[in-house]
């Protein structure tokens, strides 16, 4: 394990910006997970048997409505092991399950009209929490939610991960250029991230929540801007005396650590089946890299003029 | 001039001092190798998605098929090229790959020169096919007195620490010892079970995976065997002999390509008939299609509720006269202690051979309860012929039971129990 330690974690007064928004993702979150929603519906749909009776009933649906060409092989393959995939993606897409109710499935009629009333339960369990509420999904997809996605997490160890990159590379952004720039990086890389991740990841049920996009933009904003500056990596690679420690490596080497993986699995991993939002982190990078480098192009033409930037200053 | 004493005995000891490259820790060696993969996975992953991807695909819907062998085995395949021509590049021109830059090892030849593409294919080559033998050759590095594993001894190569401050790191006699069998019983077992695995494997998929839909019932094997029709596995469903597993796949087999019937109806109206409030859907939709099983479905739902009066019970004989509500008015009656009247219901039909085993077990428990144990016995006699060990423990307590009362109560009592009912 090897990650970027940069100059530390700052005070409050030295990064007042990245602090709050850390106060206010960890606010967030844990408000969000002291409010109590009935799992009973969910709790139906996650069996086993029943997610292989959606997936049946999902085959259906897919190959006389939307008739796809790329998973023709797998609507096809009738066992219950596919049906089983199958009942997991329908539960997923939104579309399906709110026309699920005027739609006309062969099967058992009894278990079909039980399974409607079920479905109903689950749209509205969904839409009753706050992860959905607040997430980017087909459940919702308003403006407000490209915003407030940003904030959200899923677990403890979600937000725990992702506050520790932002305290690192939100402070030499925020001492270098100022607050206001670190929020509008943030801010817009997070509806950049968005914006991938409708677009490219398989806009779902299934909300994206998290500031990884946003967190993103700012890895390769910081990495692309001071390309070959040597910073301070912290690795563990054995808890014996010698294989831990730190060590000092060109600030590009960020780039491939945190978004080669990124770009792999988003390649590898099937659109309908994508479960972490690849498409968000790439989206992010994207922008904070582009922004990175222009920042770095101006910083460059100053610097011939003869003034230097702040970053250089700090650094 | 003086000429030296080659005959010395610590020859070999003074001409190692010669040598001034140091082998480095094996643990390092590991590590560096750890470092490679986390490195190259990543971009191993980017060059061959479309293979990756598939392979994601295939692993989800059909992980037990040709199809999942196939692809694993192509992006097997592909990260052995692409890894073989990652250290052989980095070995030619860096003369070690990321992970030992890293831990400041390089690549040498033997012969101190600088290495040929030769050496470094032939080194990067051995090195990956190795993992083909589960890795098993590459683990001599904690063993070889110089750390040479296998591809270094063909490369002719060492690796050596550019650490200056680091000690030779060979190992002592007792490792080297014990990680050497350990290695070679580890390697066979592990061959054996590579062998055995991928033969399990090709044997167990499924070969015409996208040209034949499977329209197997994985749950009735038994009742496959038997060729069994519908109506006789809905019998055995009633005497609980068959998985309901099974009924229920027939059942949405049936629903799923159209092939419903009035029985599809009943079968669904018995795999759910404790469950009242689905009992009774299935009963509106089977009434919709045929007053005579509506009576049947009433009657049993009455039955399963414990619902039942004398004048339902003289209905069981006036039911449609197929053969699942004959058996099922047999059963009913004997367990409602109507067993003459089961056993004149019993006589009327003839039985499927399939279900002479539930046939004679009514017989013999009706032979029981009317106290004539000389019939319920030769009864017994039949069923322990048909070799059924669970169905014959049980009958067995239910004849050692009656022979207990018989002992303990008076003879007149056992000829006609209490509990005989008549309609």
């Amino acid at each position: 394990m090897i990650f970027p330690f940069l100059r530390g974690f700052p005070s409050f007064d030295k990064a007042p910006f990245t602090w709050m928004f850390l106060i206010l993702n960890v606010l967030i979150y844990f408000i969000c997970s002291d409010v109590r929603v009935n799992e009973s519906a969910m709790r139906k749909v996650s069996k086993e048997a029943y997610v292989v009776f959606t997936g049946e009933l999902y085959r259906q649906y897919q190959t006389q409505v939307r008739k796809p060409s790329n998973l023709n092989a797998w609507y096809n393959l009738k066992t219950e092991q596919s049906s089983y995939v199958l009942g997991g993606m329908a539960l997923r897409d939104f579309e399906f399950l709110q026309q699920a109710d005027r739609f006309q499935f062969v099967g058992d009629p009894v278990a079909v009209v039980e399974w409607k009333k079920d479905i109903h339960d689950f749209i509205d369990y969904m839409q009753e929490r706050p992860i959905t509420i607040f997430g980017l999904s087909s459940f919702q997809s308003s403006w407000r939610n490209w915003i407030t996605y940003q904030f959200m997490h899923g677990s403890f160890v979600h937000l725990f991960s992702n506050m520790i990159i932002l305290l690192l590379f939100g402070f030499v952004i925020e001492a270098a250029f100022g607050g206001l720039i670190l929020s509008g990086l943030y801010l817009l890389s997070g509806l950049m991230g968005a914006l991938f991740f409708v677009k490219f990841s398989g806009f779902s049920g299934a909300p994206m929540i998290g500031a990884s996009g946003a967190i993103s933009g700012l890895i390769a904003f910081y990495a692309v801007f001071e390309l070959r500056k040597r910073v301070q990596f912290v690795y563990f690679l054995s808890p014996i005396k010698g294989y831990y420690g730190y060590t000092y490596l060109p600030t590009w080497v960020i780039l491939p650590i945190c978004f080669a993986t990124d770009i792999g699995a988003f390649l590898t991993t099937p659109i309908e089946l994508g479960g972490v939002a690849y498409g968000a982190h790439i989206g992010g990078a994207i922008l904070g890299a582009s922004l990175g480098f222009f920042g770095r192009r101006k910083a460059a033409a100053e610097s011939v003029l003869g003034h230097s930037s702040r970053l250089h200053k700090l650094l | 001039m003086v000429i030296e004493d080659l005959s010395q005995a610590d020859l070999s000891a003074r001409l190692s001092k010669h040598n001034q490259d140091i082998i480095p820790l094996s643990q390092e060696r590991f590590l560096a190798f750890a470092f490679d993969i986390i490195l190259t996975l990543p971009i191993y992953m980017i060059l061959s998605f479309p293979v990756v991807k598939k392979l994601n695909l295939v692993q989800l819907f059909a992980p037990q098929s040709n199809v999942w062998i196939f692809y694993f085995g192509s992006a097997v395949f592909l990260y052995f090229i692409f890894y073989t021509f990652y250290q052989a590049v980095f070995l030619y021109y860096q003369g070690a790959t990321f992970g030992k830059m890293f831990f400041k090892m390089k690549v040498k030849s033997l012969n101190n020169q600088e290495l040929t593409w030769g050496q470094c294919l032939a080194r990067s080559f051995v090195w990956s096919f190795q993992w083909f033998f589960a890795a098993a050759p590459f683990l001599e590095v904690i063993s070889h007195d110089e750390r040479r594993a296998a591809h270094d001894r063909v490369a002719e190569t060492k690796v050596v620490s550019l650490k200056q401050n680091q000690e030779h790191q060979k190992p002592m006699l007792v490792e080297k010892a014990f990680v050497r069998m350990l290695l070679s019983t580890g390697f066979m077992l592990l061959l054996l079970w590579t062998s055995t695995w991928i033969v399990a494997g090709v044997k167990n998929s499924e070969f015409e995976l996208f040209s034949k839909i499977s329209e197997n019932n994985p749950y009735c094997s038994l009742e496959k065997e038997k060729k069994m029709d519908f109506e006789s596995l809905l019998v055995t469903l009633m005497f609980d002999s068959t998985a309901k597993d099974c009924v229920d796949f027939e059942i949405n087999s049936q629903f799923k390509y159209k092939k419903e019937s009035t029985l599809t109806y009943v079968a669904a109206l018995l795999s759910h008939q404790y469950d009242f409030v689905k009992y009774e859907k299935y009963k509106d939709l089977l009434c919709a299609q045929n007053a005579e099983w509506c009576a049947w479905a009433q009657l049993n739902g009455k039955f399963i509720q414990k619902k039942m009066t004398s004048e339902d019970l003289k209905r069981i004989p006036q039911l449609n006269a197929s053969y699942l509500t004959q058996f099922w008015g047999v059963k009913v009656l004997s367990e409602t202690s109507h067993f003459n009247e089961s056993d004149r219901l019993l006589r009327a039909f003839q039985v499927k051979p399939e279900h002479v085993i539930y046939y004679t077990s009514l017989k013999f428990k009706n032979r029981i309860a009317a106290g004539d144990t000389a019939s319920a016995k030769n009864f017994f006699d039949i069923l322990s012929q048909m070799g059924d060990a669970e169905q014959l423990q049980s009958l067995q307590k239910t004849l050692q039971e009656y022979d207990n009362r018989v002992q303990q109560a008076s003879p007149a009592k056992i000829r006609a129990p209490a509990s005989e009912k008549n309609l």
